[in-house]
């Protein structure tokens, strides 16, 4: 991860767009006769049928008219969740998701960019190249995996865990969660992992992909008589990638004409572990991504298939749930953290009288242990209150940068540092369909001193079909350690960086009708101040982060899903966002105005055989360089079977299906100004249980 | 890219209208008769989310008990396709029994509202034994019922005491404890 880049050529954006759309509509028309849900609706409706099929969450929102015994609680049992998308194992499944920026792309207001290094994710028209998902939380099982140089999140092929072995994952939108995270303005991605009992004994599976994909997975699982529950998980991954990739930014003779033949590589291996016992639960996760980069980043040299960068994330976390007296509970996580960045560059310094090609290496190693404690308890009628604080010890905060041979020491960094925060939540019925949620959280930076931020949410059933959420809160992002004080050459460090500040202001309604249709509309106002972005300093051209004026961000979302308890299921999400830099009005790079998503599951034999399609559209983009990155369209298509023979499981996808020619807007550091992305590539997928 | 924002427009109106096509007819279905064939979901559905010691199964591919004491309230056909359920590969059996004798051999034991008389017994009688009490009787959770179906809001919810798992050595999966609400035996 160093330097943010992310930047391209306009000749990508002249795909063929008729091809496209005719196919896309042409594809969804003939799914339509196919879909008639007279029938499938006619047998929903006789009582009884199709409940044994439901989830827990489908059979609770099931309307019951006529109540036949004398059941009931005095209290509400839940009160209106919050804005949550949960996408479960099944989806990933049907859908054939490969990494979880796949699923990430299809949430309302999500979009991802992809730099052929590392994937960003923008929500809500903020993706600011160089920015390391920096305003998301992003949590496994909890636990927080933002890294202390970055403060980044790995969500491409960098993530450290298999995402067969995820269990679901929640996306909360909005501000609607400061107990994880102050600077997770735009949301909080938690993924649920499987546990020993999720799984079968003893399972494997294999795929192969387009450009060279092979991966490996072995799992086995399994619950002891003395309690003890164990899941332990080996995968590996490696992809020669493209052969050959075009870069109209080095179209010239000395560049092998803008061709970068086979340095595209991608190879991960992971490790994973689950045990829980009692109140205890520790998990391991071990993972560690070896990416070859084609773009010739930071100035290093073009069509080269040495220059890399190995990022390893690991962790060891072991979580302890407690009742305590009086209703009151404890739940206490400690936690160990590893992170280590690892570069190679390769450089020709022969213009300037060097060698022709030297080896530079750049690093982020962090190594931090954490402990976390929430105290909560649900007073009987009308409250629930938690209240916890977190410890962060930064104990290795290193960076550096320097060539191998001859051997050149350019910057070496090395820091620790603490993170102390408390928060408390009060969740307070005020009347019997009106709910007040509040949130406090305090944090204090051993590099900053403290903060505190306040969120406030008033949650409103007018009517049970129908609820109104009204949100404000105040978010806070720190800089990090690479944004205040990387200084290899090109860069310049500003240790005066100040925090950015955040106001979130949004509106949501979302109306259930029937069994199995969901509508959600939501309105949001987030302006931004002190925004830390990147810059290149015009006196000497060095990149330099600095606190740049404020941000707008504003915009209307508005998502659609039905989905009936036989597994046919479809959504439609529209956003509509603007994202302004009110002090600049320099137009807001890698913020498409418009996001579209939509997705179809059919079930050709009953539970066992579906078809599945999910598209992503996504609207022009201002590049760094204050062009364009053209809109696309991008559907994939997935044939899923399962228990095949009670053992087997297949899977076979097409992704970006009719070959669009699309890229993604780059940063800093990179020559291009747009990044070339995939055509339509497959991947067949095998899953085989032991026992 | 002109033209590509309309056809996905399009593209989405028919996935649109195939969304909207069936709300009319799903909001003017009736909620009779509903109540028990939703009951009977859940009970087959807590058996994924509850774990029960081992030796409460006389082999690998032991039946798995549930049993309905006295007036049986749900259907023949609903109850029928419970049997031919698997749940980790134990065979789903469904029984209706009067005596509260016989209720060990119960992986669950629901008692209907009409049997409420029965709770306190069932419930001493079942202590000690792994076997998942299931009612829908106010309070039944707070007597050391461990799961308790109530109809809020023409929704059915439920509560668990988790106490009264961890005696009777059942695991409730944090799924299901996350959708329920959570009580503990009343004060005696």
């Amino acid at each position: 991860m160093r330097g943010s880049y992310f930047t391209f050529g306009p000749y990508l954006q002249s795909a063929g767009p008729s091809v496209v759309q005719g196919a896309v509509t042409s594809i969804i028309l003939s799914i339509l006769p196919l879909l008639n849900p007279t029938p499938v609706l006619a047998q929903d409706s006789r009582p009884g049928k199709n409940f044994t099929d439901m989830s827990l969450e489908e059979l609770m929102s099931v309307r019951v008219d006529s109540v036949y015994s004398a059941s009931g609680f005095k209290q509400k049992v839940t009160e209106a969740p919050a804005s949550v998308t949960i996408i479960t194992s099944e989806d990933i499944q049907r859908y054939g998701y490969r990494t979880l920026a796949d699923i990430l792309r299809n949430i309302p207001g999500f979009y991802v960019t992809y730099d052929r290094n590392y994937s960003y994710l923008g929500v809500r028209g903020f993706g600011l190249p160089g920015q390391y998902n920096n305003s998301i939380a992003l949590l496994i099982d909890s636990h927080r995996l933002d890294d202390n140089i970055f403060d980044g999140a790995l969500i491409g092929t960098d993530f450290p865990v298999d995402i067969d072995l995820i269990d679901r994952v929640e996306v909360i939108r909005g501000p609607n969660s400061s107990l994880y995270l102050a600077s997770a303005f735009l949301g909080v991605v938690n993924i649920i992992t499987k546990h020993g009992q999720d799984v079968p004994k003893l399972s494997a599976t294999g795929a192969v992909a387009s450009y060279g994909t092979y991966q490996g997975r072995v799992t086995y699982g399994d619950k002891f008589h003395n309690g003890l529950e164990v899941l332990l998980s080996g995968s590996v991954y490696d992809s020669h990638g493209q052969d050959r990739l075009s870069f109209e930014e080095f179209n010239n003779p000395a560049t092998n004409t803008g061709i970068a033949v086979n340095a595209d590589r991608d190879e991960f291996h992971r490790f994973f572990a689950n045990l829980s016992w009692g109140g205890f639960k520790l998990q391991g996760v071990l993972g560690s991504r070896d990416k070859g980069i084609p773009t010739a980043p930071f100035g290093s040299a073009f069509n080269v298939t040495d220059t890399q960068t190995i990022d390893e994330r690991d962790y060891l976390d072991l979580d302890y749930e407690r009742k305590l007296a009086h209703g009151w509970s404890l739940t206490s996580r400690t936690s160990l953290d590893l992170f280590n960045n690892d570069g190679t560059y390769v450089y020709d310094y022969s213009a300037s009288g060097g060698a022709s090609r030297v080896l530079n290496e750049n690093f982020a190693h962090g190594k931090w242990w954490g402990e976390n404690a929430t105290f909560s308890k649900q007073f009987s009628e009308s409250q629930r209150f938690s209240v916890g604080a977190e410890f962060r010890d930064n104990f290795q905060q290193d960076q550096g940068n320097y060539d191998l041979q001859p051997f050149v020491q350019y910057f070496k960094d090395s820091r620790t540092s603490t993170v102390l925060s408390a928060y408390a939540q009060d969740e307070i019925h005020l009347r019997k369909n009106l709910i007040l949620n509040l949130g406090l959280r305090y944090d204090r930076y051993s590099i900053f001193g403290g903060t505190t931020n306040p969120r406030a949410a008033l949650i409103y059933n007018p009517r049970e079909t129908t609820t109104l959420k009204f949100l404000y809160g105040q978010s806070f992002r720190a800089p990090n350690l690479f944004e205040l004080y990387y200084n290899a050459p090109g860069n310049e460090a500003n240790p005066a960086l100040h925090p950015e500040t955040v106001r979130t202001m949004e509106f949501v309604w979302e109306e259930y009708f029937a069994n199995h249709f969901r509508m959600t509309a939501s309105g949001f106002y987030y302006p931004i101040y002190a925004l830390i972005n990147q810059q290149l300093d015009p006196a000497n051209g060095n990149a330099i982060f600095v606190n740049a004026g404020s941000l707008d961000l504003r915009g209307l979302e508005f998502a659609l899903s039905r989905s009936l308890p036989r597994g046919l299921e479809g959504t439609v999400n529209y956003s509509l966002q603007e994202a302004t830099d009110t002090s600049t009005q320099i137009p807001v790079t890698n913020a498409p105005k418009h996001l579209a998503q939509a997705s179809l599951s059919v079930p050709l034999v009953k539970q066992i055989v579906f078809a599945s399609m999910d598209l992503q559209y996504v609207s022009k983009r201002v590049t760094l360089a204050g062009q364009y990155s053209g809109a696309y369209v991008v559907p994939n298509v997935t044939l899923f079977a399962r228990d095949i023979s009670k053992r087997w499981e297949f899977s076979a996808s097409l992704y970006n299906a009719f070959n669009q020619k699309y890229a993604d807007p780059s940063g800093n550091g990179l020559v291009e100004n747009t990044i070339v992305q995939d055509g339509r590539s497959f991947r067949i997928k095998v899953g085989f249980k032991f026992q | 890219m002109p033209g590509i924002a309309s056809r996905i427009r399009r593209a989405s109106f028919f996935l649109v209208c195939w969304l909207l096509s069936g709300a009319p007819q799903a909001l003017s279905q009736k909620g009779e008769g509903v109540e028990y064939p939703l009951k009977l979901a859940f009970l087959y559905n807590f058996t994924k989310f509850v774990d029960w010691p081992p030796d409460s199964y006389r082999g690998a591919g032991a039946p798995l008990a549930i049993c309905i004491v006295g007036r049986d309230p749900f259907s023949p056909e609903s109850e029928g396709d419970l049997r031919t359920r698997i749940v980790a590969s134990h065979p789903v059996k469904v029984l209706n029994l009067k005596s509260t004798d016989t209720l060990s051999v119960c992986h669950m034991v629901f008692i209907p509202a009409t049997e409420k008389g029965q709770i306190n017994k069932i419930v001493r009688d079942l202590k000690g034994s792994s076997t998942l009490t299931v009612g829908e009787t106010e309070g039944f959770a707070e007597l050391g019922g461990i799961i308790n179906l109530a109809v809020e809001e023409n929704r059915v919810r439920f509560e668990v005491n988790q106490l009264a798992a961890q005696r009777a050595g059942l695991k409730i999966s944090s799924k299901l404890l996350s959708l329920a609400k959570i009580v503990t035996d009343s004060s005696h």
